[in-house]
């Protein structure tokens, strides 16, 4: 408590705050165990998925016709597919698909949607009328449905699938940073700003931005984790990655056919989905927590 | 006093040596240290200290509200009427709340559910208990006139009112059953100057007319001036003095208490400063040994650091936690 | 509240046709000729020339436009598949309600049973209850529901063999088609229901009517239900329609998953086989269908809010203005 009313009083200092800021929130984050373990999770995913032609034995693409359907086991971890590829490897080289597929469709949201959350937020009014109805259009289609419809245009593939993903994921995060800075927009330092003549672009980007941040970042890990789930779940209906690259959800799709005969088929590549997932909300809920102690219970 | 004097008057309400504990992040916060206090039916005691002092946790604690989270009556007991009130079960406590014994809370603003209308939030608590009351409603209705709302706005909601308004409506709820004694949480803290005085005489008109009780938590000298009976005066959990209005105010003994008046402008004296009482209150998950008030006071000796205080005696007969009482007084002469 | 209610449906006029132009738009950009799709790759060079003046793709982009508008909203015709020749409208007809059933369903599953789950948490914070539901909760909303509904057919329909893996029926016997799509579709949003349920009360339970609540000699039960719950609802509700938004997303993907005859299968479909106005048309709907389930969660915002009623009832003028600019 007398820790965080000092570093108001160093409010003046910025560099300084923003310093003690980071790394009280580091340290919050630290001590959430919980939060650790999400945040380990994915650091050894991102390794393993870099790392995976010096891990695996087999490339992705690589057949053992002689293995077809074969069952985990020390050869192959986990199992082979209907055309003798190794599991194993076909998840790892995964991970590079749908994890930099959430990583860079939320990037591409998050800079699209400060832009047009900050600048409706920030001189409201018509601005803000015009970009709030374009968004209420676009929110009245359901996000699976709006991704579906730009697959059908775009068609599928790798970055299609990253655009129709981060056009539906826009829309959230700019109502969300709108309504932050509409919340500081009236602050007495935003006043202060104008007062010395600042100019509308580093009012908006050096000053009300960094005010906005904290719920940004947890959005924007959230979001990467519901995009992951997205994309797979596009790959998966055949519009977004397509076979034979070993993107998780389109391994699900082809999996499916022989659901009867080889469960095994289905269940790594989704748990692979189900870890990633549940990990980042891990971080997520950490960094909620370590960004904004009044939230915490 | 004589053997039957004390049957007389036995107390309605009378807390003895209640220790009560929060647990934060791993410290333990003593938030009250040993308290007692009686009150007679009828009678009105002031318990006066700053915020954080442990007032309120007291008040909870007698109605055995406090948040479950983390709180625990660690030590004493507390007897309403010679019941037991700290092993009563659960059910039986729910018979005296609202209706033996009824809180009236210090913030207005937050303290009605504000999805209810507000008849509906008087309505509940006489349908809880009354037998009296049939209509619960048309009793609300009365209610409501009683404290000066008019009974029309018994279907609005609490948004619909403004703070004085609010406070009324708590103060209706809390009489609606004619409560044996009520507890009042700082009730006119929260409001507007010019309407403190207005919810104040409610409150105490209406304990006049309903001889009720009053235990009134504040840490207005003035209000205590014109309201109280008995005062005590409460510091970092602990009652430092406890005496008769006339004995507190005319004969101040304990260091924090004359602190206390000469913190208050005399209107009488053309006084250019005001006399603040020096530092903060101690941090209660590390309360200073021996007194609490040692850091503070400027006749603290040795000895007040050493160990707990007991109560002594002052010359008029009132309660004074404090072991330099002799010194002080000749100083203070 | 009934002008309220009029004023909403008017409002949502503008963005349906703003719906249809952004789709109709969209669609335009499709990779291939709709004529060869319709006719085939081995037809005629005239043949295909006559289909597009049929079709009207000679005309300028907004005349095709208004044309399509005015089919929609003063014909309801959607026009007819290229590739089957059935109208749309009829066949959205048939297939809106197993999908818009699905939604609903998990829906009410996933709030019917995530909330009283919250509530728990709640009141059991940091005890066995809460952390049991918190960790079913987060491993609820890591599981992708396509993958879920994958494991419930190993479990329920390949090794157990008690429920259908696919299909519809009819009557009483055509529930059993749903239980495995309910259950699949629902788990993210029970889980997501519960995490929010969970924090809401808490943030509930530490207000200060809820003191006076108990200080009035109400029953835990009652305070928890009566008090608290109630306000804590309203965050609650909040978030319904962005559920019902997935549910409607989620519903569609796991149709195709148990060849369940809704609109996901038929649009997805569609998509598939480059079958434009369904995708197009099905989207119009499934749009409307959402805009629809919105505004009855923002009735029932106001119904639970007395707060946000009054502000409708008391301005009205203020908003109608704000509304028109």
């Amino acid at each position: 408590m007398r820790n965080t009313m000092i570093n108001n009083l160093t409010k003046s200092n910025k560099k300084h705050k923003k310093q003690s800021e980071l790394q009280r929130v580091i340290k919050q984050l630290k001590k959430n165990k919980i939060a650790m373990l999400g945040l380990y999770i994915l650091i050894v995913e991102i390794i393993l998925a870099a790392l995976a032609p010096y891990i695996s034995r087999y490339g992705y693409a690589e057949m053992d016709l002689t293995a077809c359907f074969a069952t985990p086991s020390f050869k192959h971890f986990f199992g082979c597919d209907d055309m003798g590829r190794d599991i194993f490897s076909r998840v790892l080289y995964g991970g590079r698909y749908s994890i930099s597929i959430g990583i860079i469709a939320v990037l591409i949201a998050v800079v699209v949607g400060i832009c047009i959350g900050a600048v409706a937020g920030y001189f409201g009014g018509q601005v803000d009328n015009i970009f709030m109805r374009i968004l209420d259009v676009v929110q009245a289609i359901p996000g699976m449905l709006l991704m579906i419809v730009i697959s059908a245009v775009l068609g599928p593939g790798f970055m299609n699938t990253i655009i129709a993903l981060s056009v539906s994921t826009i829309p959230g995060m700019a109502r969300m940073l709108r309504a932050q800075m509409m919340k500081e927009r009236d602050s007495e330092y935003i006043e202060a700003a104008k007062s010395i003549n600042c100019s509308q672009f580093s009012i908006i980007f050096q000053h009300l931005l960094p005010n906005c941040i904290s719920p940004l970042i947890v959005q924007a890990t959230m979001g990467v984790a519901q995009t992951i789930t997205l994309a797979a779940g596009l790959s998966f209906i055949g519009l977004g990655v397509q076979p034979p690259l070993p993107e998780w959800g389109a391994m699900l799709s082809a999996a499916r056919s022989y659901i009867r005969q080889s469960p095994h088929l289905v269940i790594f590549p989704g748990l692979a989905i189900a870890v990633t997932v549940l990990a980042l909300n891990l971080l997520g809920d950490g960094l909620r927590d370590a960004l904004d102690p009044k939230l915490k219970n | 006093m004589s053997e039957n004097e004390v049957r007389k008057n036995v107390p309605f309400l009378s807390v003895k040596d209640l220790v009560v504990e929060y647990k934060s992040d791993g410290q333990i916060v003593h938030a009250v240290n040993g308290v007692s206090l009686s009150l007679e039916k009828g009678k009105t005691l002031g318990l006066v200290g700053e915020t954080g002092a442990g007032k309120t946790t007291i008040a909870k604690s007698i109605l055995r509200i406090l948040p479950d989270v983390g709180a625990k009556i660690a030590k004493g007991s507390i007897s309403l009427d010679g019941k037991d009130v700290l092993n009563l079960p659960e059910n039986e406590m729910r018979k005296i709340r609202g209706n033996v014994v009824s809180m009236i809370f210090q913030d207005p603003m937050t303290a009605l559910n504000p999805v209810q209308k507000i008849g509906d939030q008087i309505a509940e608590v006489i349908r809880l208990h009354s037998d009296e009351y049939t209509d619960f409603e048309k009793r609300a209705k009365e209610m409501l006139e009683i404290v000066g709302i008019p009974a029309e706005r018994y279907s609005e909601y609490p948004h619909q009112f403004s703070g004085g308004m609010k406070q009324r409506v708590i103060i209706a709820i809390a009489l609606a059953c004619n409560p044996t004694l009520l507890l009042a949480d700082e009730p006119t803290t929260a409001l507007d100057v010019t309407i403190q005085a207005q919810v104040m005489d409610l409150i105490v008109d209406l304990q006049k007319k309903y001889e009720t009780a009053l235990l009134l938590i504040t840490h207005d000298m003035g209000v205590v001036a014109t309201v109280c009976d008995d005062v005590a005066v409460i510091y970092a959990g602990n009652i430092v003095e406890y005496g008769t209005k006339e004995q507190i105010f005319d004969h101040p003994t304990h260091p924090y208490t004359i602190g206390l008046f000469g913190a208050i402008p005399d209107m009488n004296e053309d006084e250019i400063w005001l006399h603040p009482i020096e530092g903060l209150p101690p941090d209660p998950t590390n309360l200073p040994q021996g007194c609490a008030f040692s850091p503070r006071c400027k006749y603290a000796a040795d000895e007040c650091r050493k160990e707990p205080i007991s109560v002594y005696k002052t010359p008029d007969g009132h309660d004074c936690r404090c072991c330099r009482i002799n010194e002080i007084s000749t100083q203070e002469d | 509240m009934l002008r309220y209610i009029v004023k909403r449906l008017l409002w949502m006029i503008p963005i349906i046709l703003g719906v249809t132009i952004l789709v109709f738009t969209m669609m335009i950009f499709c990779p291939g000729d709709p004529a060869e799709i319709i006719l085939g790759s081995t037809a005629m060079e005239a043949d295909l020339a006559a289909k597009r003046v049929e079709l009207g793709l000679d005309k300028p982009y907004l005349i095709r436009l208004a044309t399509y508008i005015s089919d929609v909203f003063f014909h309801f015709d959607l026009g007819v598949s290229w590739i089957t020749n059935v109208d749309i409208m009829s066949t959205i007809a048939d297939r809106m309600p197993r999908t818009l059933i699905l939604a609903v369903v998990t829906l009410v599953i996933a709030f019917g049973l995530g909330i009283p789950l919250g509530i728990t948490a709640a009141t059991h914070q940091n005890k066995w209850q809460d952390h049991v539901s918190m960790v079913l909760a987060l491993i609820g909303v890591a599981i992708p529901n396509f993958w879920l509904a994958l494991l419930l057919i190993i479990l329920f329909s390949v090794k157990l063999g008690w429920l259908p893996a696919m299909g519809v029926g009819t009557g009483l016997a055509g529930i059993q088609y749903y239980i495995l799509p309910a259950l699949a579709n629902c788990a993210g949003a029970l889980a997501n229901s519960a995490r929010q349920t969970r924090s809401a009360m808490l943030d509930v339970i530490r207000a200060d009517y809820i003191t006076t609540a108990r200080s009035k000699g109400v029953a835990e039960r009652q305070v928890i239900i009566k008090h608290a719950l109630k306000n804590a609802l309203l965050p609650i509700i909040t978030t319904m329609g962005i559920s019902f938004g997935r549910m409607l997303g989620g519903a569609m993907i796991i149709e195709t998953i148990f060849s369940l005859p809704g609109m996901g299968s038929y649009i997805i479909g569609a998509v598939n086989n480059r079958d434009y106005p369904i995708v197009q048309g099905g989207s119009i709907m499934l749009a409307i269908a959402f805009s629809i389930a919105m505004l009855l969660i923002d009735l029932l915002y106001a119904a639970v809010d007395p707060r946000i009623k009054a502000q409708y009832a008391s301005s009205k003028k203020r908003k109608k203005v704000k509304a028109v600019a």
